[in-house]
C-alpha cells in the first residue's frame, strides 16, 4: 500500500526532462527541437521524449540583495547519443540556416510522482561537447545574465567604425533625441593622431530605469550585423525575463526622479555589471530567478497584504541544517555620491548617512573601514532637492533592510514543495524551535510574530487613515521630509499614516507647507 | 504559534535526492503594505480620520501642487527680468529652478494597485520638498549672494556711508594764491591744500550729517593779484545728504556751489571712499526688497 504522506519515500525517485527549443523556426515545418528525459514515457508538446538523459547535478542560485546580484549555477546535463541520433540531431541544426544552436533556449523540467511537470531551470546553450567515440553528449546550459556579460557599444565607439552617427542611430541603438539611446558628435577638444581636431562620439541615454533595463537587454541579444531582424541568438529576450515584475517595479518607481540620464564615451565591457551599479543599487532593486527560471527584479519592500499563503514549518522541513546570527549582510554606514561629471567619471557630491539605531546597538559603524558606496550616475537631470531626496530613499530603504541584527535559518524541503519558490521570495517561517527567539530582546519581532492576522480583511486590501491598521508607510527612522536646510517640511515619523499628514495645518503637513510657501511667494510680490 | 517573514537568499536544488536546500534571511520588516482605493469627489483638504487613502484625494493634492508651480515660476521669470534691467553695470546671479518631483501624477494613481508605502509617499514628499526648498532653500540662497555683490558694489557708490571726501576748487580772481581767511565748516571737517593759484577743499565727517539734511561749507578767500592788489571772494560749498526715498534709506550726497566776488570754482564731487558698504543694501532680501533698492 503506498503511503501518501508528503515525505513517503516511493516519492523520492524523481525524474527530469530536457527540452532545447528551436526558436526562430517554431511553428514551421522545419522546426526540429530535442526532447529527451530521464525515463521512458515522458510527454511534452505532445511527443514523447527519449530516454537517453543522465540524472542532473544539482542547481543552486543565491542572491546577495544587499549588492543587489543574483548567482545561478550552469548546469550540465549529460545524454547517451543513442544510434548516433544526438550527433545527426546537432549536425542538422547547425547546418541549417535560419536556425542557431549555441545561445538557444533550453528548458528543463523535473516530473514529479503524479506525473506533473513543473519548469525548473530556462537557460541557454552554452556549450556542446562529446567525448571522441560519440557515445555520449553533454549540453552545458547556463542562465540568461550569462548573456547580458558580454560588451555592448564596442562597435559604435570603434575608431576604425566607417558607420555613420545616423546610421547607427537608426539602425543600432533603440530610441531617439528624447528617450532611449542615441548618439551624437560633439566637440569636447579631442584630436586624432595627426593632431586634427575631431569630434567626440557620446551616446546618451534618457528614460525611466527599468527602460533601461529593457534596453539593454534587448541590445544584448541584438544582432553584430547592421541591418535589423536578424538574430542570431534565441528570438526574443523576454522568453527569459518575467517581464510582469519589470512592469510591477516600473509601476512603484513611476515618480519623475526614476528618470535616468546617461552619457557613454567608450563601450561597456560588463553590461551585467553596469546594470548592477548603475540601476540596481541605487533603486534598491535587486534581481533574482523566478522559479521557471526567469530572470526577475524586485525591491526591498514590504509585501502586500495578503502575502500569507506561503509558510513552511514541521510538516514539511525535513532537516533544519543551521541557525546563524551573522553580521554579513548588516550595513548601517553608506555615501551617496552624485551629481556625476560622465567626461571625467567622477561625482561632484557625496553625502554620508549612518543609521543611529543601529550605531547604538554595535557600538561600530559596519562596514567597518570606510562607508559602503553608492554612485548615482543617472539623476544629473533631476533639480538638486530631488537628488539629495533620491540618496535619501536609497539609504532609508537600505537602512530599514539591513541596519539591524539577522537571523540566517537553512532548511532542507523536498522538492516538489521547494520548487515553488525562488530566491528572492518572502516566506513565513513557523517552527518551535527555530524561531525562539521570538520576544526576546535581539532582533525585531517581525510581520504575525504576535498573532495570526484576521482571515478576511475588513478593509479589502486598500489604505485608511488613522484606523489602526498595518500600513508600511514611512521607513522607521527616515530622514526624508527633512529639507537641504536641515528644517523638518514634513512630518515623515508615522508608520500608519494619519489625515495629518495630508489637511493638518498645525502639523508639519502638507498643507502647512504649501500654506507657507504661498505666503513666502506673496511676501515676494507674487 | 507565531510567524517570522523571511526572504530565501539561497536556493540548491539536489536533483538526485530531490530535496531542496534553502537558507532564509531575516526581513524585520513589521508591516504589510495595501493599495490605494477609490472615493470619487475626494478632496485632500477635506479628508478625515477613517477615510480610505484614494486616488481622487492624491489627485486633488498633486494639483494643489501643481497650482503652484505656475507662480513660482513667474516669480522667478520676474526676478530675472529684475535682474536684466541692471545688468549695464552690475553682474547678478539669474535664478533659475527646474521642478523634477512638482509634476502630474494622475496617471500614475493605479486604483487597486498603486501600493501606499515608502516609495510612493516620497514622491508627495519629494514635490513638498520641492515647494519648500525651491524658495526658501535655493531662491534665498541666491539673494543673500545677490545682496552681497550689491555690498560690494555699492562701496564704490555715491551713498552716505561710503563716501569719504568731497573735494570742490576755489579760485579767487586774478590772485597769484588763493588763501582762505575763514571757513565755517558748519559742523564738518574742512582741509584745503594748494593747486597752482586755486585751492582743494576736502570736506569729510559727512556721516554725521542726517539723511535729509544740508550743510554748507562757507569760505572766505582772499588773495593777492601780481600787482599787489587784494581781492576776497566768498564761496558757499552745499551739501545735501538727499533721502534716497525708500526703505534702509542711506541717503547719497547731492552738491552744489555758489559764489560772489570774482572767482571759480569746481562743485564738489566724491573724492575718496569710506570702504564700507551702504547699509542701504543691508536687510533681509526679497523681490520687493531689490526692486527698491535705489542704485546710485
Amino acid at each position: 500500500m503506498k503511503n501518501s504522506s508528503v515525505l513517503a519515500t516511493d516519492n523520492k525517485y524523481y525524474h527530469y526532462a530536457l527540452k532545447i527549443h528551436d526558436s526562430l523556426r517554431e511553428g514551421t515545418p522545419e522546426a526540429n527541437p530535442l526532447y529527451i528525459s530521464t525515463k521512458k514515457g515522458v510527454m511534452i508538446d505532445g511527443v514523447e521524449c527519449a530516454d537517453w538523459m543522465n540524472m542532473p547535478g544539482s542547481i543552486s542560485s543565491s542572491i546577495n540583495p544587499k549588492e543587489s546580484k543574483c548567482s545561478v549555477s550552469s548546469v550540465k546535463i549529460k545524454t547517451i547519443n543513442k544510434n548516433y541520433t544526438i550527433s545527426q540531431w546537432l549536425m542538422s541544426r547547425t547546418n541549417a540556416d535560419n536556425t542557431m544552436t549555441y545561445g538557444e533556449k533550453a528548458e528543463l523540467w523535473a516530473i514529479l510522482s503524479d506525473g506533473s511537470l513543473v519548469l525548473i531551470y530556462t537557460g541557454i546553450i552554452r556549450d556542446i561537447s562529446s567525448d571522441p567515440l560519440g557515445s555520449y553528449y553533454e549540453f552545458g546550459i547556463a542562465d540568461f545574465q550569462d548573456r547580458i556579460k558580454t560588451a555592448i557599444f564596442e562597435r559604435e565607439f570603434s575608431e576604425y567604425s566607417t558607420e555613420t552617427v545616423a546610421d547607427i542611430n537608426t539602425y543600432r541603438l533603440p530610441g531617439d533625441a528624447t528617450k532611449g539611446f542615441y548618439m551624437t558628435e560633439v566637440d569636447e577638444g579631442d584630436t586624432d593622431e595627426d593632431g586634427n581636431p575631431i569630434d567626440t562620439r557620446v551616446i546618451t541615454f534618457r528614460g525611466h530605469v527599468i527602460d533601461f533595463v529593457e534596453y539593454i537587454f534587448e541590445i544584448a541579444f541584438s544582432t553584430d550585423t547592421l541591418a535589423i531582424g536578424a538574430h542570431y541568438l534565441s528570438d526574443d529576450w523576454r522568453d527569459f525575463v518575467d517581464t510582469s515584475t519589470l512592469d510591477k517595479v516600473r509601476a512603484t518607481l513611476s515618480g519623475s526622479m526614476y528618470e535616468f540620464y546617461f552619457e557613454f564615451r567608450e563601450s561597456i565591457d560588463d553590461p551585467y555589471g553596469f546594470l548592477n551599479e548603475n540601476i540596481y543599487q541605487p533603486c534598491a532593486i535587486f534581481p533574482y530567478v523566478n522559479s521557471e527560471g526567469k530572470l526577475g527584479i524586485k525591491l526591498h519592500e514590504q509585501p502586500l497584504t495578503g502575502t500569507t499563503g506561503i509558510t513552511i514549518s514541521e510538516a514539511n522541513i525535513i532537516t533544519v541544517d543551521s541557525v546563524n546570527t551573522t553580521d554579513e549582510n548588516i550595513v548601517n554606514h553608506i555615501k551617496t555620491t552624485f551629481g556625476w561629471n560622465f567626461k571625467d567619471n567622477e561625482g561632484t557630491t557625496s553625502i554620508l548617512s549612518a543609521d543611529s539605531t543601529s550605531f547604538d546597538k554595535f557600538k561600530i559603524l559596519i562596514p567597518r573601514d570606510e562607508a559602503e558606496e553608492y554612485e548615482i550616475k543617472g539623476i544629473n537631470k533631476l533639480s538638486k532637492t530631488d537628488r539629495a531626496t533620491f540618496a535619501k530613499t536609497l539609504t532609508d530603504s537600505m537602512f530599514a533592510r539591513y541596519a539591524l541584527p539577522t537571523q540566517e535559518v537553512s532548511v532542507t524541503v523536498p522538492l516538489e514543495v521547494g520548487t515553488q519558490w525562488r530566491v528572492g521570495n518572502y516566506l513565513f517561517l513557523t517552527h518551535n524551535t527555530i524561531i525562539g527567539w521570538e520576544g526576546d530582546s535581539a532582533g525585531l519581532p517581525g510581520i504575525g510574530s504576535t498573532s495570526e492576522p484576521d482571515p478576511v480583511d475588513p478593509y479589502d486590501g486598500n489604505s485608511y487613515m488613522d484606523v489602526g491598521h498595518e500600513w508600511a508607510g514611512f521607513i522607521e527612522g527616515n530622514s526624508l521630509g527633512v529639507a537641504l536646510d536641515g528644517t523638518t517640511v514634513i512630518d515623515t515619523s508615522l508608520v500608519e499614516i494619519s489625515v495629518d499628514l495630508f489637511n493638518n495645518d498645525t502639523v508639519l503637513s502638507c498643507k502647512k507647507n504649501q500654506n507657507e510657501a504661498i505666503s513666502w511667494l506673496s511676501s515676494q510680490g507674487w | 504559534m507565531s510567524k517570522k517573514m523571511m526572504e530565501i537568499i539561497d536556493h540548491k536544488m539536489n536533483l538526485k535526492n530531490g530535496t531542496v536546500s534553502i537558507k532564509l534571511l531575516d526581513t524585520s520588516f513589521t508591516q504589510l503594505s495595501r493599495t490605494i482605493g477609490s472615493v470619487p469627489g475626494a478632496d485632500w483638504e477635506t479628508v478625515v480620520a477613517g477615510d480610505m487613502l484614494s486616488k481622487e484625494m492624491l489627485v486633488s493634492l498633486n494639483n494643489s501642487q501643481l497650482d503652484i508651480k505656475p507662480r513660482f515660476e513667474n516669480f522667478a521669470a520676474d526676478y530675472r527680468a529684475w535682474i536684466d534691467t541692471k545688468k549695464t553695470f552690475l553682474t547678478l546671479e539669474k535664478f533659475y529652478f527646474t521642478f523634477s518631483s512638482v509634476v502630474d501624477y494622475t496617471d500614475k494613481y493605479i486604483v487597486d494597485k498603486t501600493v501606499a508605502n515608502y516609495n510612493m509617499l516620497t514622491e508627495i514628499v519629494s514635490a513638498e520638498k520641492e515647494i519648500y526648498e525651491s524658495g526658501k532653500y535655493w531662491c534665498e540662497a541666491n539673494m543673500l549672494r545677490n545682496q552681497t555683490a550689491l555690498k560690494n558694489w555699492s562701496k564704490n557708490r555715491n551713498y552716505g556711508n561710503t563716501v569719504k571726501i568731497l573735494r570742490g576748487r576755489f579760485y579767487v580772481g586774478g590772485v597769484k594764491d588763493t588763501n582762505v581767511d575763514s571757513i565755517n565748516s558748519d559742523g564738518l571737517t574742512v582741509t584745503t591744500s594748494i593747486i597752482g593759484s586755486s585751492r582743494y577743499i576736502y570736506i569729510s565727517g559727512l556721516q554725521n550729517m542726517t539723511v535729509g539734511e544740508t550743510r554748507t561749507v562757507h569760505v572766505k578767500a582772499k588773495g593777492e593779484t601780481e600787482t599787489g592788489q587784494d581781492r576776497k571772494a566768498e564761496f558757499w560749498f552745499n551739501i545735501e545728504r538727499q533721502s534716497l526715498g525708500t526703505t534702509n534709506d542711506d541717503g547719497t550726497f547731492r552738491t552744489w556751489t555758489s559764489m560772489s566776488g570774482g572767482g571759480a570754482y569746481d562743485n564738489s564731487a566724491v573724492y575718496s571712499y569710506t570702504g564700507n558698504y551702504s547699509p542701504h543694501f543691508d536687510g533681509s532680501p526679497s523681490l520687493p526688497w531689490f526692486k527698491q533698492r535705489v542704485f546710485k
